[in-house]
């Protein structure tokens, strides 16, 4: 069994306190002596207002047990490009390869590399920091985030029927060889090779979204109708990819009254998962000691949404309140 | 001397032989070879069809394949290069004079 450490995304619309609530978790799980690693995907670069330091994609001790880093997209990608050049200036002839030379400084710049580019920079975190007991990610908002957990499903789609036509490819291969050189072993295929290890990945990644006991997912939204309104889209989307939402996070930006005798999700028509509220604050909650202020004052306990281990099926909960 | 004779008459006999098994066997896979040459253009359109000016597969699918697909990218260039004769293609495919 692979060490990794058990990852909780944090999802929302932009600017409803996605970054504030995984700060609070990450700091509320460190205190409690685990080793924390707080990733941002986000190109916001909230993590280093918060923390007011300049964050890079090498881990910045913050606290004690507390790790923080930026994921740089644009590095990610160069990164990536540079690699399958050099990879393809190897294998093949100087001429072929210096003809694509052009296309690559244009793909750069193509929709999918984003998702890719995270989904890349997630798979190395949990690879080289298997040794913490918690990744917490802050994710972009919703329309890339969901780019990103859709990545493996779309690719499994391509995937799949690129290995059945290569399977053709290599049946009529061995009848040809069969018949016409009596047999002569015909050379390993390369691109099938590469084809089932690019499946293997994506259905490890697919399989890691999918287990709760792996991966969790909150989505942060506030009490105005736009980001209830994304909120509820996040839920269905979510389910649609077999994902399943652990629970919502109400960060309220107003000093709205609480009714303590509704659920949080029959106020907003939202599907009966695990729910906390983050309440008003006055000041910015910028810095750790504003935020470990914040959260002992108001008694704030995220990590107990991590300790109900009750996970609903958000799709039929889904379909109750509709 | 009789045995010499019968050792040419033995190789004679022998490349007759191999020129009609090779003759059969190009026979026997005629079809095969050029569907497997479509097959093989079609995985490469589908995969590499953006170095063409297609639209194509999620980018890091392409990319990923693209250090092993060399010959495919070549054929590809070809057929660009011979797409405004695709019926002079097909016929020599069918052997049509």
């Amino acid at each position: 069994m692979t060490i990794e450490p058990h990852t909780l995304f944090f999802l929302g619309k932009g600017g409803t306190g996605k970054s504030t609530a995984s700060v609070i978790m990450a700091l509320e799980l460190a205190g409690k002596g685990k080793r924390v690693l707080l990733a941002s995907f986000d190109d916001a670069h909230n993590l280093s207002d918060i923390f007011q330091a300049r964050l890079s994609h090498n881990p910045f001790p913050v606290a004690k047990g507390l790790d923080v880093l930026q994921v740089d997209r644009d590095r990610e990608i160069k990164a990536y490009l540079n690699h399958t050049t050099q990879k393809v200036k190897q294998s093949y002839t100087y001429l072929t390869a210096f003809n694509l030379d052009n296309y690559f400084d244009v793909l750069k710049f193509s929709p999918g590399m984003e998702a890719h580019a995270l989904a890349a920079a997630f798979t190395e975190l949990k690879q080289t920091h298997s040794t913490h007991d918690y990744l917490i990610v802050d994710m972009p908002p919703t329309a890339l985030s969901m780019h990103f957990f859709n990545l493996p499903a779309l690719s499994l789609l391509w995937v799949e029927q690129l290995e059945k036509l290569r399977n053709e490819i290599n049946k009529r291969k061995e009848i040809i060889s069969r018949i016409k050189f009596a047999g002569k072993e015909i050379q390993r295929d390369k691109v099938l090779a590469r084809i089932k290890e690019l499946k293997a990945n994506h259905l490890a990644l697919k399989a890691f979204f999918e287990d709760p006991g792996r991966a969790r997912f909150f989505a942060v939204h506030n009490n105005d109708p736009l980001s209830l309104a994304e909120t509820r889209r996040i839920v269905a989307q979510l389910d649609s990819l077999n994902i399943q939402l652990t629970g919502f996070i109400l960060n309220h930006r107003t000093p709205a009254p609480t009714r303590p005798d509704i659920t949080i999700q029959k106020r907003y028509k939202l599907p009966p998962l695990q729910a906390m509220e983050l309440p008003y604050s006055s000041l910015p909650l910028i810095g750790i000691d504003t935020l470990t202020q914040y959260a002992d004052s108001k008694n704030i306990d995220l990590g107990r949404l991590l300790q109900d281990g009750k996970v609903l099926d958000s799709q039929i909960a889904y379909r109750v309140v509709n | 001397m009789i045995p010499g004779f019968f050792k040419t008459i033995q190789a004679r006999l022998k490349q007759i032989w191999d020129t009609a098994d090779e003759v059969a066997r190009g026979k026997a896979v005629e079809r095969i070879e050029p569907e497997l040459e479509e097959l093989e253009y079609i995985f490469a359109l589908l995969t590499q069809g953006a170095f063409i000016g297609m639209p194509s597969p999620p980018v890091q699918i392409s990319m990923d394949l693209l250090p092993d697909m060399e010959k495919d990218l070549v054929l590809l260039m070809e057929r660009v290069e011979t797409a405004n004769e695709p019926l002079s293609r097909l016929f020599s495919v069918f052997d049509i004079s």
